[in-house]
């Protein structure tokens, strides 16, 4: 998956559609590639036009992602009744997401009115859409022919109406703008009057074809596990020039000179930053020279505080990579290395080939604009969690640091302090817990991914159990970084999910839990507990910690799933102070 | 330029590879030739041959002979053999 050109009869189009088809040649490509794709995503599509010819470029974007899309489009104008209620012609609208084409040319009756928009009704409809656990991609007004003058009422009307839709919006809405594609394509190839005339298409069909490949292109990366680490290296990639042989003083970094595309990548590493993704340095210098420039340039826009981990040694690049995956507790799979040199690029895909390589183009000047379309780092919805997750990531690091100093692996834990508050799924919590369960592939019984309302109908059922696990301890807070929902049946506990962020693994966190689920069950006097293990691939530490904890395994099903059952279990050792709900803080 | 161009549009367009086209084909022998079908054909016609057509041509073109007779209009080298 390391941006492998896919050949289609058309043309070449990178992985990630960088190039567009046109909508003639995204029918073609629509119809050939089908069944084998690995990935399937049911789609409602609805809009003020007619939202057809979005359709071609949309499929066919999902298709060169491996997705196999199944889309269903509402009629023209009437998006908003299926999306509130979730039915369309009386069957449910049952879809992973939805792609709602909001054009200025629908808005304006063809570019003839410019009349209020019922934006308070749009903002309703999403939110219903994100309350049943659907993505919602809302593909925002483009710029109209008549803004060609840029004294047009119409400038106004769209300014304003883009404003009020913003404002309207709940904020896990994806807005995606066009003015970028419209701005690729030009007007020439946008702006087709007679395509409204006759079938109420806002744009040309090739255009159309462009948003819907944008639309699949987020569609895709919100789906699949987004780059979690960037490792960077140093010399010619932050800074032009090599610090030990240059000295610092002689690197390119002035900001008004040659050293504006080096600053260029550390500003786009530094947002790349703030949307959650921490940054690592993997750079084969001496740790001291490697750090120098940081403390003796000014110009430098990254500070060595914006690194989790700080790599510079002699050995090869593909060990430290390994080491910070590790240390992050990530799967090497989500670890992206940006490297300027094409041998240490091929290297480090040779010796872990999961890893996400992207080519970095020889010109400096050309690699910050080639990352940003390569949609590695497409973060369409960046959440409160996303931007504390980098602050979480260096506690961990000094967490570990302390870790490697006590030589006793109890004592350690012990002295850390560590608090779990226990808190029922309810309102405050939901968003996160959804977040968890969806998104969790490592510490994952079931690999069951629950929707929003079905975790709150599992919640609110008789004898449920439903709780989020937040940890803190002397280095800060983490956050709610576990899920556990279950319920007695039939005087039987039922684990039904179970879900743990990653980062906490190896404290002791999961026998913590464990216990508060022996009190609530002892409680109740159900002492049989059973929980439905299912194989996803790379979730074997679950499996690995109900044998632990006493749980027996029984035969395998036919579809990878396994009961664990285990009656009159004693609640497991662990270092953690877990507040029942009466003495819950409020988080945050 | 025969026939043949707009023949092969006309069946990657509907997806039927038995499609031979006459002047008086209309919408009623071919199956998938629907409303929206019927756009799709303009929008690879005008590719295909770089020509634009306009709002009411596209409703006349529901007729494969008045169809050859537009795009004839309009300078394509197109002729029934």
């Amino acid at each position: 998956m390391n941006g492998n050109a896919v050949r289609t009869g058309d043309g070449i189009l990178d992985e990630y559609g960088t190039a567009t088809p046109s909508y003639v040649e995204a029918m073609r490509l629509d119809r050939r590639r089908q069944e084998t794709l690995p990935r399937r995503m049911r789609l409602a599509v609805g809009g003020n036009g007619n939202v057809e010819f979005l359709l071609p470029g949309l499929r066919a974007g999902l298709s060169l992602a491996g997705i196999r899309a199944e889309t269903v489009a509402t009629p023209y104008d009437g998006w908003i009744g299926p999306a509130l209620d979730g039915t369309l012609d009386g069957a449910p609208v049952d879809v992973d997401a939805w792609v709602i084409w909001l054009s200025a040319m629908g808005a304006s009756r063809g570019g003839l009115e410019r009349r209020p928009v019922d934006v308070a009704g749009v903002g309703m409809a999403v939110e219903a859409i994100l309350q049943r656990g659907q993505m919602a991609i809302v593909i925002l007004p483009e710029a109209l022919p008549a803004e060609a003058d840029p004294f047009s009422p119409f400038c106004a009307w769209r300014r304003s109406l883009l404003s009020d839709l913003r404002g309207a919006l709940p904020p896990r809405a994806i807005l995606l703008d066009v003015e970028h594609l419209q701005r690729r394509l030009g007007e020439e190839r946008w702006a087709a009057g007679r395509y409204w005339t006759t079938a109420k298409c806002p744009c040309h069909p090739d255009a159309a074809t462009a948003i819907g490949m944008a639309a699949a292109r987020i569609a895709d990366r919100v789906q699949r596990p987004r780059v979690k680490a960037v490792v960077v290296d140093l010399d010619n990639t932050l800074w032009g020039g090599v610090v030990g042989d240059d000295g610092p003083e002689g690197l390119l970094l002035d900001p008004d000179g040659d050293g504006r595309p080096f600053l260029e990548m550390q500003r786009f590493l530094s947002d790349v930053s703030t949307t959650g993704v921490p940054l690592c340095v993997v750079s084969k210098n001496s740790p001291e020279q490697a750090r120098r420039p940081f403390a003796e340039r000014p110009e430098m826009i990254l500070a060595l505080k914006d690194f989790v981990y700080f790599n510079a040694s002699w050995t090869n690049k593909h060990v430290g990579i390994r080491s910070i995956a590790e240390a992050l507790n990530i799967g090497i799979d989500t670890v992206c290395f940006l490297d300027d040199s094409p041998h240490e690029r091929d290297e480090a895909r040779s010796f872990i080939p999961d890893l996400i390589v992207p080519e970095l183009p020889e010109d400096p000047e050309a690699r910050v604009g080639a990352l940003i379309r390569s949609g590695l780092f497409l973060a369409p919805a960046v959440g409160e969690d996303d931007a504390r997750r980098v602050a979480r990531y260096k506690q961990d690091a000094v967490r570990r640091e302390a870790g490697e100093a006590a030589s006793d692996a109890g004592a350690y834990l012990r002295g850390l302090g560590m608090v779990l508050r226990a808190e029922p799924v309810g309102a405050v919590n939901i968003a996160r817990a959804t977040a968890l369960l969806q998104k969790t592939n490592q510490f994952n019984l079931g690999m069951r991914r629950h929707g929003q309302a079905e975790i709150m109908a599992l919640a609110n059922a008789d004898d449920a159990y439903a709780h989020c696990f937040a940890l803190s301890d002397r280095f800060g807070d983490s956050g709610i970084i576990a899920v556990v929902l279950g319920g007695i049946e039939a005087g039987c506990f039922r684990i039904e999910s179970w879900v743990m962020s990653c980062r906490v693994f190896g404290r002791g966190v999961e026998k913590a839990i464990l216990s508060h689920i022996l009190e609530w069950t002892g409680q109740r006097r159900c002492d049989t507990l059973v929980a439905g293990y299912v194989d996803g691939g790379r979730n074997g530490l679950v499996a690995d910690f109900l044998r632990d904890a006493g749980f027996t395994a029984g035969p395998p099903d036919d579809a990878h799933g396994i009961e664990f059952r285990a009656v009159g279990l004693a609640p497991p050792d662990h270092a953690l102070t877990i507040l029942p709900p009466s003495l819950l803080q409020p988080a945050d | 330029m025969s026939i043949d161009t707009l023949t092969d549009i006309f069946r990657d367009v509907f997806e039927d590879d038995s499609i031979a086209l006459r002047p008086e084909t209309q919408p009623r022998d071919i199956k998938k030739w629907n409303s929206l079908n019927h756009i799709n054909l303009m929008i690879a016609i005008e590719g295909a041959f770089g020509v634009t057509i306009l709002p009411q041509e596209v409703e006349r073109a529901r007729d494969v002979g008045e169809l050859v007779r537009i795009l004839q209009g309009k300078g394509c080298d197109i002729a029934w053999p």
